[in-house]
């Protein structure tokens, strides 16, 4: 279907895509041959079967921005993009759920507050601004993070083996690299990890308070458990199929909050690549891309399904019913 | 209605003073005062200040905050026309309808607003409309659930089957035993579109697709005011206090 739509997108194009990619020197006969070879004299069955052919084979064009074969500029920009979003993913969970846990477990009304306060700010505060006023802040005002980018420019970096530059610093044994690539992560990631953050704080806090939950709880209490075997053996246990569907549903927006992070921060990530491909009508390699992400998205979100699913099966095995 | 009014007087009362930046902000936001030191910060003239090119802040700001508004509001009753639309076709389509409608609802769903603005991007002309076109459609697949999961739990309820019970027709019954009763349902559906629509709207102008670069909208000032992060930090303070506002005072608004 998303191909479906793609495919019907470039078609719906007032423009000719072949003369946009030839803006600069529209030769005719250049145009006819490039027309002939992307198959786009043919009928649109054969036009749609090849943009899948090309796009399972990896021979997705050349970049107008780069020069360079977009697939490889999905290899250069793309680990930096899930670099960001994976460890925003991480703290967003670990800030998200030790809020609604905490939340849980203490009889303070503060905790409730935080653990309410966070779905709020998903709603409320844009996380671009966030962005900017963490720059204002981190960067301006404390000067401890620098404004942009992901590596020194000055410095030199770790020798790409994964493309990921906290494990290439890791696997270099470069310590001052792995602090100048945390350096450059941290403000990104945190103003990343709000939106998931938000969205694991509130559902989990919903779960830890139905009914069944607080009947497991209150019997665990009753055995004479303390709040952090409660917490780290059985809550934890509970919560796991919520969180992992609140991941599988939100990696989509978390890959659209890292296409506004990137922006903020300048961060080369693949993002920044679309979107400059898109607003310079380099439209051949932004379908390819877009329809990447697309299968990224529905990939995570049936993974992390079947995941919940079974962690539900596991849960009620171990913990007696649902809850 | 008009107790729903009272008890929403300051919130509704914002958003219309927001609304008043298309007639009565101090200065053109779009007009250039070639006298005034540009990023000069405070004044009593200029309160935001101006900025590089000459045009007063507040103004801009004032301006922005009613295009961000407006653009986001006729984008979530888009969504809700749709949205409606569609929940009547997959009630009234029978069982292959329904089930095709819901399955393009679940993969909907985990399509980010981002994605499908920037699909609407490959075939449109960058524009707030195509913006607001993008955001509506994006935003059908959540308000359709909601719209579906009130729509068959009122369909069901007691006061609905007696009405139907005592032979109360379809028109009767929509009106007076539906609608009374899924108002309040309705409003905080239609904020949480709305919602969305304003931060979603704000996202993309912010990314630079909204065409124009000088556009008096949130997202866009806080787009160009990024620049001159350094020089004058609160460039791009205040439209991003104002968004909060317009989205905090959503927020504030009481359905029942």
């Amino acid at each position: 279907m998303a191909s479906g739509a793609l495919f019907l997108a470039m078609k719906a194009i007032p423009e000719d895509p072949i003369e946009l990619k030839f803006e600069k020197f529209p030769d005719p006969e250049q145009i006819a041959i490039e027309r002939e070879r992307m198959g786009l004299n043919r009928s649109w069955l054969y036009q749609y079967g090849l943009f899948h052919r090309k796009f399972l084979t990896g021979n997705w064009e050349r970049s107008l921005q780069t020069g360079r074969l977009a697939t490889d500029d999905v290899k250069l920009f793309f680990p930096a993009t899930l670099e960001l979003s994976l460890i925003a993913m991480v703290l967003g969970i670990l800030f998200g759920s030790s809020a609604a846990l905490f939340a849980r477990v203490s009889p303070n009304r503060w905790s409730k507050s935080i653990a309410m306060s966070f779905g709020t700010i998903g709603l409320t505060v844009p996380i671009f601004w966030i962005g900017l006023l963490a720059l204002v802040v981190g960067s301006l005002w404390l000067g401890i993070f620098p404004l942009g980018g992901r590596f020194d420019l000055a410095a030199i970096p770790p020798p790409d083996r994964t493309g990921f530059l906290l494990i290439d610093s890791l696997l270099a044994m470069d310590g001052g690299a792995l602090g100048m690539t945390v350096r450059y992560l941290t403000l990104p990631a945190l103003c990343l990890a709000v939106f998931p953050a938000a969205n694991v704080s509130s559902v989990l806090y919903a779960r830890l308070n139905e009914p069944e939950v607080n009947a497991l709880y209150t019997a665990l209490r009753a055995r004479g458990f303390g709040p952090i075997r409660i917490v780290f053996r059985h809550l934890t246990r509970v919560a796991g199929a919520p969180v992992i569907t609140v991941i599988g549903t939100s990696i989509g927006a978390l890959l659209g909050g890292a296409f506004l992070t990137e922006t903020v921060f300048s961060w080369p990530g693949i993002g920044r690549y679309v979107l400059t491909a898109i607003i310079d009508r380099d439209l051949f390699v932004a379908q390819y891309l877009l329809l990447m992400l697309i299968m990224l998205v529905f990939g995570v979100a049936f993974l992390s399904d079947i995941i919940a699913r079974w962690l539900d099966v596991v849960s009620e095995s171990k913990e007696g019913g649902k809850g | 209605m008009i107790q729903a009014l009272k008890r929403n007087g300051g919130p509704i009362g914002l958003l219309v003073f927001c609304m008043l930046g298309f007639a009565l902000t101090p200065f053109d936001p779009y007009g250039q005062l070639f006298l005034e030191r540009a990023e000069g910060g405070f004044s009593w003239a200029h309160l935001f200040g101006v900025d590089e090119l000459g045009q007063d802040v507040t103004s801009r700001v004032w301006r922005g905050s009613a295009n961000t508004i407006s653009y986001s509001l006729l984008a979530s009753l888009g969504t809700l026309l749709v949205s409606s639309g569609l929940l009547t076709v997959e009630r009234k389509g029978g069982a292959s309808v329904s089930k095709l409608i819901l399955a393009m609802v679940s993969l909907g769903i985990a399509v980010p607003v981002m994605f499908l603005g920037l699909l609407f991007m490959i075939f449109m002309d960058r524009s707030p409309s195509t913006l607001s076109i993008a955001i509506a459609i994006a935003g059908v697949p959540l308000a359709f659930r909601q719209l579906r999961v009130l729509w068959i739990e009122q369909n069901a309820a007691m006061h609905v089957e007696a009405s139907r019970a005592i032979g109360g027709g379809r028109r009767h019954l929509f009106f007076f035993s539906l609608m009374p009763n899924i108002r309040p349902q309705l409003v905080e559906i239609w904020k949480l579109v709305f919602a969305i629509a304003i931060l979603e709207l704000s996202a993309l102008t912010f990314l630079g697709l909204a065409g124009d670069p000088n556009w008096a909208e949130l997202g866009t000032l806080l787009h160009k005011h990024q620049k001159h992060l350094l020089q004058q930090p609160l460039l791009v303070i205040w439209p991003g206090v104002t968004l909060c506002g317009i989205l905090w005072t959503i927020r504030r608004i009481r359905a029942e």
